[in-house]
């Protein structure tokens, strides 16, 4: 009897170490023309992969991959729109353009789903307006089990490296926009509400949301 | 604060900013090599004053959740605003540095007179009772101009032949102005038969001219 445990025991342990990992699929819009290519003046800005490459991707158990957003996924925001709906964020449509876009006004801003219940989250892909070649400023993805993320806050992407938001200062780099969108690894934190905040872009002082996308279980 | 000051204040508050993603959209449909973002800020500030008149003209007190630029400076300045913004708009495109400049400068005044006209037009006929045949003139010269403008602008910047894509900004534009007339309820059984044909048309002319996603 005993033996038999300490073999089960063994046996789960080697499933979960070498439990095989997949990648996050994200389906992904076709890429946008975005006119004449700029120069964006940023330290903080992380090398494009190239034309075609996609950004790595992100590497889970296989019970992680479900979408947890669906398009009857509450989502609320800092201020009211300036065009566009809240579920626009979550209605699938990542087609980048404007018809599909949810604006925000200028500032610090941002967009909150409800998950409706505690998930345990793997990813969140955020997919901004690219509608020419543009930076968000102060991209800060944070997940709570709080709706006014008073507390058990954790953070799991921040590129604010100057501390504007003053949400803390972060580490990740600015990124261009692109029609992959920009998959953020959660690390399997656990909560009910995401929050995506942004400040603006490099071409316009308007927040624009076309996706957001949770994965997790 | 200047009526510069006021006049990009009030560009940077919000829209969709649909006609400079035509533009460059058809640029680079067309392989159009140099700097196109000046010609799409024209047609921003272009549509931007056009705003600025039409609310003064409506009496519009808000625009993009904020009291609109004549509520908030009063009439004068605000129509200050839109000159300069129209102004404005022609500078950049004089400076864009496009071999077809002087053709581009001509299609932006042929495309601003049409629209004066057709806002003018249907300012006049707001109280008589509204015909397909001249709605769709309206439609076509105050809404679908604006369009046709910018795809013209992207295909004369890039060397290209401009009329395919002038058709197609001009269906997408009169179809973007019978949605929004749709939205706000008005003669739907009309609307609804024309919204059908300039989708056919849209989708036949976009197909024509081969554009990606904008």
């Amino acid at each position: 009897m005993k033996k038999t445990m300490v073999t089960c025991a063994v046996a789960l342990c080697a499933a979960v170490l070498f439990a095989e990992k997949v990648a996050i699929k994200f389906e992904l819009p076709p890429p946008h023309s975005s006119g004449t290519p700029k120069e964006i003046k940023s330290d903080n800005l992380e090398p494009d992969p190239g034309p075609g490459k996609l950004r790595a991707p992100i590497m889970v158990e296989p019970e992680f991959t479900k979408k947890l957003t669906t398009e009857n996924t509450k989502v609320t925001t800092s201020e009211e729109a300036v065009t566009g709906e809240n579920d626009y964020v979550v209605d699938g449509d990542k087609t980048p353009d404007a018809t599909s876009m949810l604006q925000l006004p200028g500032g610090l801003q941002w967009v909150q789903l409800d998950l409706g219940e505690e998930h345990t989250i793997a990813a969140v892909c955020v997919w901004h307006d690219q509608g020419d070649e543009r930076v968000y400023k102060d991209v800060v993805v944070q997940i709570s089990s709080d709706e006014n993320f008073a507390k058990d806050v954790t953070t799991i992407f921040n590129n604010d490296h100057d501390n504007t938001a003053k949400l803390g200062k972060g580490t990740d780099k600015e990124y261009r926009e692109r029609n992959d969108g920009r998959p953020m690894d959660a690390k399997l934190a656990k909560g009910r509400y995401v929050r995506c905040y942004s400040n603006g872009s490099t071409s316009e002082p308007v927040n624009n949301y076309i996706e957001i996308e949770v994965f997790g279980k | 604060m200047s009526i510069r000051d006021i006049a990009i204040e009030f560009c940077g508050r919000g829209g969709k900013k649909l006609r400079p993603r035509l533009c460059r959209a058809v640029f680079a449909r067309c392989g159009g090599a140099g700097d196109i973002e000046g010609v799409c800020e024209a047609l921003e500030c272009f549509h931007k004053a056009s705003l600025i008149h039409d609310d003064i003209q409506d009496g519009d007190e808000e625009r993009y959740g904020r009291p609109t630029v004549w509520k908030e400076h009063g009439v004068p300045v605000a129509i200050a605003a839109g000159d300069w913004l129209v102004a404005h708009g022609y500078r950049l495109i004089s400076e864009s540095g496009f071999q077809a400049m002087p053709q581009m400068i001509h299609a932006a005044v042929l495309s601003h007179v049409r629209l004066c006209e057709g806002q003018g037009d249907d300012l006049l006929a707001s109280a008589s009772p509204v015909r397909p045949s001249g709605y769709v003139s309206i439609c076509e010269r105050k809404t679908g101009e604006a369009f046709a403008l910018a795809a013209q602008l992207g295909a004369l910047a890039a060397g290209a032949d401009d009329a395919p894509f002038r058709r197609y900004g001009l269906a997408y534009g009169i179809l973007f102005q019978i949605n929004d007339d749709l939205a706000d309820g008005a003669n739907p059984a009309m609307l609804a038969a024309l919204k059908k044909e300039y989708e056919d048309k849209t989708a036949l002319y976009r197909d024509e001219c081969a554009i990606g996603m904008w």
